[in-house]
């Protein structure tokens, strides 16, 4: 309880926390307290309603990266603004309203005005100087190869195509990324991997093919018998190894994505193996930690503390439904809606600030080690997917009953 | 052998109803041994002297005053556990579910002068030196908490049974008969002796039961019950005789299933509404 308190304390002290909501949100994770769940209709629009406001609080037409509690809203971030896209596009496809599209249309003009001469993009928020980086070029073509199947520009596939070549350029003797790349490289490049065979699916271009290939190969060699994967938080870390969720969340999408585009069964192995374990976690623990050690032991912030990524619990219930889809084994996706509900009221607490209503935290609690006192939004998008992904599988599997949760169980507030 | 009957102090109704069966039969078990969580006074005091336990205590309260202030005033919220009860099996345990029985254990006991035995703790050093005690037994468990993997391997001549309402190994876990409806697979009760692993022990005992009355989730897991404590009685006698054979099943024959979502419930419940046996 001292070292919550400290930690709270040394935040307050900064200033800007001391703003009622800002002390509102942290009481109220401290004292681990959630919002109602909506239906998941309603939970859609509020993550897309903070989405827009993330795009309108920038003049570019990228996404701002988060909304900080101490400093407000950041600098569009082109990584994540990449990634959006398709889930842009996916959003205004279910509801038919334009402006998701014209969101869509807008980010990857952006993306297109800021890629480097090299082809890459650079890393982190568009206001700091930075130099290409690998991962977030694989993220951006991934949301260039979505918007080229929609609005089918050439302009947009010669750019995810330029990206690519440069990517491939990049790749070690060994066949990892470890120059111009986050963390040195890591197992998450298997989603970079995806993204290259996803520029392979629209060109037939075999050298995307065979370097992905090859990236798959040597990074399904990093995962131990017990399904977790070695370098996951990249190579450069000093601190004993461990798996961050979002890392893995990284990991296993890019393993069931290249599985799916190959139609090779290894690949979709070595995710299931992974999930398998996480299955497990989320099931028996009620939660899953933002960080796993070797031997899948919880990380935690501090003795006896939950400490959760939210965007690694959507991407894992996304990976979950993924498993769901290709197996029906349904205890995938019963895991997953745990996940979703839980990451719907961590974000539906209501707010006096606008820019935090809605908004996805990085961690629960608020104060937790990942993304502390930030509303983000890869987060944003990685809940939007899943909750998107989810009834689409939930419909498949179901013939056709969308499954929704009991709106009489929401258990009372209770005391205990 | 001797047949043992362990009840856990939330467990006397579906042990109530277990006796009812063996009585039916013309069985009896030899001993009751309730175990209903009670410390002895002076243990009590003696834990309550634990500093730190003190703290956590205060430190508990005050969260807990905390939050019920908080959520007073903000009606939109919940609890994080009020979230994570939504898959728990709250409501749909044997106490919340058979509330009509009044076949009293302790009243049933003392009209057949069966000898009762009082432990704190499934897990405690006092019953785990009776048990040792015995020799040879079978003790029959409805509740009491989960066994430390530890007194497998400390009582090797005791077998507890468990009786689970699906077939092992394919559905081993929670919401089992659930899940059972969910994947169309028929409805089989598995008496099994318990070992280290969840539902991984040798299978006594096997029986089919049907449901096909049953149009809510409820009504399935009555009829489980029901079916796990016909099962677990008519197991008794060859027990007692050590007239059976225990089939060994491997770990990766079947998979852990857990708490079932309300989301898939509501299928099951679907599926209960047009019949079990409807495609």
């Amino acid at each position: 309880m001292l070292t919550r308190l400290r930690k709270l304390r040394a935040c307050f002290l900064l200033g800007h926390l001391w703003k009622k909501p800002n002390v509102q949100r942290a009481l109220s994770d401290y004292l681990e307290i959630v919002g109602l769940l909506l239906p998941r209709d309603q939970a859609l629009h509020n993550v897309f309603d903070w989405i827009k406001r993330s795009f309108e609080s920038q003049k570019d037409g990228g996404s701002s990266a988060y909304y900080s509690m101490t400093s407000g809203w950041k600098a569009s971030y082109p990584e994540t603004t990449g990634y959006l896209i398709p889930t842009l596009y996916k959003y205004w496809e279910e509801t038919s309203d334009a402006t998701w599209k014209t969101l869509a249309q807008k980010a990857t003009d952006w993306l297109l005005s800021i890629q480097r001469p090299s082809g890459g993009w650079q890393a982190f928020q568009v206001d700091t100087q930075s130099y290409e980086r690998v991962f977030n070029t694989g993220m951006i073509i991934d949301g260039l190869c979505a918007a080229y199947d929609i609005e089918g520009s050439k302009r947009i596939l010669n750019s995810a195509i330029k990206g690519a070549e440069w990517i491939v350029s990049q790749q070690d003797m060994d066949n990892y990324w470890r120059k111009s790349n986050i963390g040195q490289g890591g197992a998450y490049d298997a989603l970079v991997c995806a993204c290259l065979l996803e520029v392979w699916k629209r060109t037939n271009m075999n050298a995307f093919k065979d370097a992905a290939t090859r990236g798959l190969d040597v990074i399904s060699r990093l995962q131990t018998k017990n399904g977790w994967f070695d370098r996951c938080n990249g190579s450069e870390t000093s601190h004993e190894p461990t798996a961050l969720t979002h890392h893995l969340g990284y990991t296993l999408e890019g393993f069931l994505r290249a599985g799916q585009i190959l139609n090779y069964n290894n690949y979709f192995e070595c995710a299931r193996r992974t999930s398998e374990r996480l299955l497990s976690r989320v099931e028996v623990n009620r939660r899953l930690a933002a960080e796993y050690g070797p031997h899948w032991e919880e990380i935690p912030m501090s003795k006896g503390r939950i400490n959760i990524c939210v965007t690694g619990c959507s991407q894992v219930a996304r990976v979950f439904d993924m498993i769901a889809q290709k197996t029906r084994d349904l205890r995938y996706l019963n895991a997953s809606a745990k996940l979703i509900d839980f990451v719907s009221a961590v974000g539906a607490l209501d707010s006096q600030d606008q820019s935090m209503k809605n908004g996805t935290p990085g961690s629960y609690p608020i104060y937790g080690n990942y993304q502390s006192f930030q509303f983000v939004n890869w987060a944003a998008k990685y809940h939007a997917d899943a909750i998107m992904f989810h009834r689409q599988i939930s419909k498949q599997l179901f013939k056709g009953h969308a499954l929704e949760p009991h709106k009489s169980l929401n258990i009372e507030a209770q005391s205990y | 052998m001797r047949v043992i009957l362990l009840v856990g102090s939330r467990n006397h109704t579906l042990a109530s109803i277990f006796l009812k069966s063996l009585n039916a039969i013309g069985e009896t078990i030899d001993e009751v041994i309730l175990c209903d969580g009670v410390l002895p006074l002076s243990q009590r005091i003696f834990s309550y002297l634990n500093l730190n336990k003190i703290v956590s205590h205060i430190q508990g309260k005050v969260v807990t005053w905390l939050r019920k202030v908080y959520l007073k005033n903000n009606p939109s919220l919940q609890t994080y556990q009020g979230l994570f009860d939504r898959w728990s099996p709250r409501g749909e345990n044997s106490w919340d579910l058979f509330t009509e029985f009044t076949y009293d254990v302790i009243q049933y006991v003392m009209d057949q002068k069966i000898p009762v035995r009082h432990f704190s703790s499934i897990n405690g050093v006092p019953l785990k030196s009776y048990l040792k005690g015995l020799g040879k037994a079978a003790v029959i468990c409805y509740g009491g908490g989960i066994l430390k993997k530890e007194l497998f391997k400390e009582l090797p001549e005791i077998i507890f049974v468990n009786s689970h309402m699906a077939k092992v190994p394919p559905f081993r876990g929670m919401n089992v008969a659930e899940w059972s409806v969910m994947s169309g697979e028929g409805l089989e009760v598995t008496v099994m002796a318990m070992n280290s692993g969840i539902d991984t022990g040798p299978i006594l005992y096997r029986m089919p039961y049907e449901a096909n009355e049953a149009r809510t989730t409820a009504d399935l897991r009555k009829a489980g019950y029901l079916a796990t404590c016909n099962a677990m009685s008519e197991i008794v006698p060859m027990l007692r005789q050590e007239q059976f054979t225990p089939l060994a099943q491997e770990k990766e024959q079947g998979k852990p299933h857990y708490c079932m979502h309300t989301e898939l419930k509501d299928q099951v419940a679907r599926k209960l509404m047009k019949g079990i046996n409807a495609h």
